[in-house]
């Protein structure tokens, strides 16, 4: 087969020859008409390249940023401090109110262990809401009855600090009944 | 003696003229070919084919050089002068085929 072709161009050489000029002389037309075409498609596709190529590099950019702000993010939070200890302080004139006052108060705080230290601090209401004027009936053969009044709350070091202030309701009713 | 000599001369000047075109041109059709831009080379190669196809048309810088020597050490500057002819007639050639490669892609000379 392969014998046959070389034959076929050694009878065909000018053919093959006139072939070749005539592929030259097209092309060379064809540049020659389009050129200027061409340079310009060229130049056209290189700018969009090349914005194409600044996208690619503003997207990457960003998702690297976006990384580093997810990793700060989750350390942020990994790193946020909670409340590990509740520390609820009376003033009570007698001292079993006190201790009474304190065990229910910080029995009724229970949920807000291990909340974020700044959500309560951007919260401070919630603990006005829950305490002030908060009634607590100590169980004692009187069943006192106290009110419990909010005078300072404080977060310092994964602590959560609440002073506050009783007042008997049992012996104010006694008095307004005697009046 | 005088018709062989204004021959070269044409000789030389269409040499030159070939040279820069078929250059300019079949390196436009690589530079296409290639991913480059067309006309942009052509110019490029219109310019820096110039020299060689001077060189192309007259034969070869040292045969010409060697002309000179053997004529004017011989006293023969009427032979000196028709080489100097056909360099010059040879840089036309190649000159004209870099301006009509200019204007057909600048649309100036």
């Amino acid at each position: 087969m392969a014998k046959g072709i070389m034959q076929g161009f050694k009878k065909n050489r000018r053919c093959f020859v006139m072939f070749l000029l005539g592929i030259i002389m097209g092309s060379s037309f064809f540049l020659i008409l389009y050129g200027q075409k061409i340079d310009a498609l060229l130049s056209e596709r290189n700018t969009i390249y090349y914005a194409n190529n600044q996208k690619y590099k503003e997207i990457l950019k960003l998702q690297k940023e976006l990384n580093q702000l997810s990793k700060k993010g989750g350390r942020t939070q990994e790193q946020e401090k909670r409340v590990k200890k509740i520390i609820v302080e009376v003033e009570a004139e007698q001292s079993y109110i006190t201790d009474a006052v304190k065990a229910q108060i910080e029995k009724k705080l229970a949920p807000f262990q291990d909340k974020s230290m700044q959500w309560i601090s951007n919260n401070p209401d919630i603990l006005e809401l829950i305490l002030e004027k908060e009634q607590v009936t100590i169980e004692d053969s009187q069943k006192t009855k106290v009110e419990v009044h909010l005078k300072y709350v404080s977060l310092y070091d994964e602590t959560l600090k609440i002073w506050l202030e009783v007042q008997d309701l049992t012996s104010s009713e006694i008095s307004n009944t005697a009046k | 003696m005088e018709q062989e000599f204004w021959g070269t001369a044409v000789l030389d000047f269409l040499i030159a003229l070939g040279v820069v075109l078929g250059g300019v041109i079949l390196g436009g059709l690589g530079a296409f070919l290639t991913d480059e831009y067309p006309m942009f080379k052509m110019l490029r190669l219109a310019e820096q084919l110039k020299i060689w196809a001077m060189v192309a048309a007259i034969g070869g810088t040292f045969d010409t050089i060697r002309n000179f020597e053997i004529t004017i050490l011989g006293g023969q500057l009427n032979l000196a002068f028709q080489q100097i002819i056909f360099i010059v007639s040879a840089f036309l050639g190649a000159h004209i085929g870099t301006i009509l490669v200019r204007w057909l892609i600048l649309g100036e000379f």
